[in-house]
């Protein structure tokens, strides 16, 4: 699986290559050229990795040197403090009797000893009997009498147990000097580092005491209380026969640590380079791949598809670049259908436009035939109505005899409902020649205000029956607009008359008239009715459409608004409603302002200077208006 | 009346339970001891141990130094204590140069006489076993010697060497005494002294007894397989057969018990150096193999310590007390 190598075929079929383990030229992924040594991954793992095992090395080396001086350090203590118990026992009765020579014999016994520097031997009271020393201590130390400290300045007045007081001791300038601080300062670690010793001596002092245990009262009153001078001043504690102090030298311990610490280097330096070499060999197989993949992902995305790709080991690298290969294979797939559809999109929209193009004139020639049929139709029915109307006329009249009033009551319903059924048919052929294009309007300076105050008057007996006002605000100094007075009254006929059947009995039926922008006059008709519901706003311009809301008393065609928006847009104006659910509706349109240069008369085949706007409540589409 | 019989048991347990406390027994009492000591601390406990709770007891140390002991005993002055219990020579000393008006126990001082003490206003317990009793217990651990020798210091201890020939005399031993005039006359006299007795008497002898000469006698002796009877259980453990020695915290609570006496009023004891109430018989067993003795099991049973073959052990919880 870690071995699989995938390339994309000139077909695009997956195949095993085993030739591409070869690295590939990788684009740089960053505009200003290839990444520096810090900026990709390969780079910041080898940095952080030599950061921390250099830390790790370095820390571990310190705590391990730490410890091993510490237990260098114990191991010369313990030597100096056997030493020294050994010089004390064995000297007691040196020291009791004044036996110089047996102190010597002793102290020389230790200084033999390789890591003893020198050995001194105090009385009690500080006065010194044995100073001897090897190599620089050999010149430093006077020869008793000659007076001489204890090295280790706290000795007269220390209160001594079974402990041994050390001490570090070390040649200065000033002299010798000596501290209870024991170990070795970051500046000796660093002298011994270069190669250099550090003069740096352990003082073990230890007390030589009576042979008398201090338990033994009897013994111990006995030695004790036995001085003449009791009742003067100080005097020692007589179980404190003297003092020993022995010089451990350090070289040991510095030839040890120096050895330790080189050994610690070459460790930190060999574990370095094996870490860095692992992580380049480890690095390279991840960041390679990584890099390959950006190379094939970079060349994708110039368009370039038929790819190799790289190697696909095992792991998270490998199913990155085995999901990218199933991507750019989709990628290809998808390419080459889009190729496809694009070849025969264009001719499959001709085809398709084609034939819609052919039902269109379908349609219209449908459509044209039945407005043909209807207006021939209505037309033929409209002549004998008008023949039955005068007869009708005429029997209501007496003129073929007086009637019965049951028989005129039948005549005039039959009068009312034929004069009903003329209406419908004039309405028809209205709507009819406006289809089959055959509507002109004779267009010329009108009197919007005058007009509707004439239209107002002659639905005055209708407004009167239910109890309506009408209330019209057109100003006088409204322009003139341009349009066929006849279909201009019938609009406003329409629309006036649809207010007034739908407004509640002793409602207000509101005209207004305004100058609108773009040289236009919007006239605007509300009624208090039920209002229309915002679905049915362009439904209801549809011919004999009726909505849901109406009352089944309330009589109508379904005619007058479709021909007023057929009228008006021969007006180049524009209708439309705005309305509310139980707060009535207002119906706007809008005619041009009469201008000289309008031409007299316009045909609905003629180029159509303003758009249709469509109506919706509270919005209305911009317009193309004539200047 | 039904409570009569609780507010008797409550009476009762009261006058039960409650101690018999007396006005010198809320008394203020300052130890001094001479120096950091075993012993002397040993010996302190022992005087605490015997007083009451209500005695409130303050502690000084002199750190071996006499005019240390001096100013505190100077301090104490001002407010001066009901009672001082002076541990060691240094701190015996301080009480009698400063406190002259105050009750002072002394103990732990080895030669009070040569100190002028006690004074009139102190009782002394004395760290010496007296010569009747130490020879009382030779004779019975060595039956059948009867020459015993004595070294000491030609000029030291009269009325104890006195004591001895007396208590010799009844004992029927024969004191063979070889006094000595400094240290450097030790090893002669000893050397001359070991052929003419069964027995070498060791001594509270400063003369005698030093660092050095303690290995000449016990090695001398033993060489010689003459016993030694000593005062010191070191001494018995390096190599002498056996000794009475003093417990420093039974003269602590022999000095506690003369304290209280004192505290309560009774100053019949002033001026007075009291032998130690008890001592202790060390034996070493080794010794008496070495030496082809046969140790009297009636001393065996009493010794407080034995050393000998199987009884390292210190035989602490007997009553090893020899009256």
């Amino acid at each position: 699986m870690g071995q699989a190598q995938w390339r994309n075929t000139p077909t695009g079929t997956p195949a095993f290559n085993k030739e591409l383990m070869k690295p590939s030229t990788v684009t740089p992924l960053s505009p200003h050229g290839y990444p520096g040594a810090l900026d990709n991954l390969r780079g910041q793992f080898l940095l952080l990795t030599a950061v921390l095992l250099s830390m790790a090395c370095i820390t571990l080396g310190w705590f391990f040197a730490n410890q091993q001086i510490g237990t260098i350090t114990e191991g010369l203590y313990r030597s100096g403090s056997l030493l020294g118990k050994n010089l004390a026992t064995n000297s007691r009765y040196g020291l009791v009797s004044g036996n110089r020579d047996e102190l010597a014999r002793l102290a020389h016994g230790v200084l033999g000893v390789e890591d003893v520097s020198y050995v001194l031997l105090f009385t009690a009271d500080g006065r010194p009997l044995i100073a001897i020393g090897k190599d620089r201590w050999e010149q430093l130390l006077p020869k008793p009498p000659t007076v001489l400290s204890p090295i280790n300045p706290a000795l007269p007045s220390l209160r001594w147990d079974d402990t041994p007081a050390v001490g570090a001791v070390r040649f200065m300038k000033s002299g010798v000097t000596f501290s209870e601080e024991q170990g070795f300062t970051l500046g000796d670690i660093l002298m011994l580092l270069v190669g250099q010793n550090v003069d740096l001596f352990y003082n073990v002092s230890l007390p030589i005491h009576t042979t008398v245990s201090t338990m033994d009262s009897s013994l111990g009153l006995l030695f004790e209380q036995y001085d003449e001078s009791v009742g003067g001043d100080d005097t020692p504690s007589q179980s404190l026969l003297g003092i020993v102090e022995v010089g451990m030298s350090s070289l040991s311990v510095q030839a040890e640590l120096r050895k330790l610490m080189w050994q610690a280097a070459g460790m930190t330096c060999l574990i370095l380079l094996v870490g860095l070499l692992l992580l380049v060999f480890f690095s390279h197989r991840i960041t390679i791949p990584l890099r390959r993949l950006t190379d094939a992902a970079n060349r994708v995305a110039n368009g370039e598809l038929q790819i190799d790709l790289p190697s696909a080991p095992a792991g998270e690298i490998g199913n990155l670049t085995r999901v990218f290969w199933h991507m750019l294979q989709s990628i290809h797939e998808r390419e080459i259908a889009l190729q496809d559809l694009n070849r025969t999109l264009e001719a499959r929209i001709d085809a398709r436009t084609e034939e819609l193009r052919l039902v269109n004139g379908k349609l219209h020639e449908l459509n044209r035939r039945k407005s043909l049929f209807v207006s021939a139709a209505s037309h033929e029915i409209k002549t004998p109505l008008t023949s039955i109307t005068c007869h009708l006329d005429n029997l209501l009249m007496g003129v073929d005899g007086p009637l019965a009033k049951d028989q005129a009551r039948v005549i005039e319903r039959v009068q009312v409902n034929i004069g009903r059924l003329q209406h419908l048919l004039v309405d028809l052929l209205d709507l009819c020649k406006i289809e089959l294009g055959e509507e002109t309007i004779e267009i010329q300076a009108v009197n919007l205000g005058a007009l509707v105050t004439q239209t107002v008057e002659s639905l005055q007996s209708l407004a009167a029956r239910k109890g309506l006002f009408i209330d019209v605000h057109i100003p006088s100094t409204l322009p003139l607009v341009a349009g066929d007075p006849e279909k201009l009254q019938q609009i406003v006929t329409n629309l006036l008359h649809n207010a007034l059947k739908f407004s509640p009995d002793h409602g207000t039926v509101f005209i207004t008239g305004q100058p609108a922008e773009d040289g236009f006059v919007q006239v605007a008709i509300q009624d208090s009715g039920c209002g229309i519901a915002c679905e049915e706003a362009e439904r209801i311009f549809e011919p004999f459409y009726r909505s849901k809301h109406v009352p089944a008393q309330t009589r109508g065609t379904g005619l007058g608004l479709p021909i007023a928006k057929h009228l008006i847009e021969l007006h180049q104006g524009h209708l439309w409603v705005e309305s509310k659910m139980g707060q009535g509706t207002c119906f706007f349109f809008t005619l041009p302002i009469w201008v000289r240069t309008y031409r007299k008369s316009v045909h609905h085949d003629e180029p159509v200077l303003i758009s249709r706007r469509s109506s919706s409540f509270g919005r209305s589409d911009s317009s193309e208006l004539p200047k | 009346m039904r409570s009569a019989p609780l507010i008797a048991c409550v009476a009762f347990a009261w006058l039960t339970v409650v101690p018999d406390v007396r006005p010198s027994d809320a008394a203020e009492v300052a130890i001094l001891k001479s120096s950091v000591l075993p012993y002397y601390d040993e010996a302190a406990q022992g005087f605490r141990a015997m007083l009451p709770q209500q005695v409130t007891v303050t502690e000084y140390n002199l750190r071996g130094s006499l005019s240390t002991g001096r100013e505190i005993a100077r301090t104490l002055r001002a407010d001066p204590p009901s009672l001082v219990f002076a541990v060691g020579l240094k701190a015996t000393l301080a009480a009698k140069l400063e406190l002259p008006d105050t009750p002072v126990v002394f103990t732990q001082v080895l030669d009070p006489e040569r100190y002028k003490l006690p004074t009139k206003q102190m009782i002394g317990i004395r760290v010496l076993v007296s010569a009747d009793r130490q020879l009382s217990t030779i004779r019975e651990l060595l039956p059948h010697m009867n020459r015993i020798g004595l070294l000491h210091d030609k000029d030291a201890h009269p009325e104890f060497l006195s004591e001895a020939k007396q208590s010799a005399s009844r004992l029927n031993l024969s004191l063979i005494t070889a006094p000595v005039q400094s240290e450097s006359d030790v090893p002669n006299a000893l050397l001359a002294l070991r052929p003419t007795i069964d027995a070498l008497w060791i001594i509270q002898d400063r003369t005698v007894l030093t660092e050095e000469s303690v290995p000449f006698f016990l090695k001398t002796l033993l060489d010689a397989k003459v016993p030694i009877f000593t005062f010191s259980d070191t001494l018995v453990r390096q190599g002498a057969l056996g000794g009475l020695v003093l417990k420093p915290w039974e003269l602590g609570r022999q000095a506690g018990t003369q304290a209280i006496q004192l505290l309560r009023g009774n100053t019949k004891s002033f001026g007075t150096l009291l032998d130690p109430e008890q001592s202790h018989l060390v034996l070493n067993l080794h010794v008496a193999a070495h030496l082809g003795i046969t140790t009297p099991d009636t001393l065996i049973r009493l010794a407080g310590t034995i050393y000998g073959p199987g009884t390292v052990a210190q035989h602490s919880n007997r009553d090893s007390g020899i009256q």
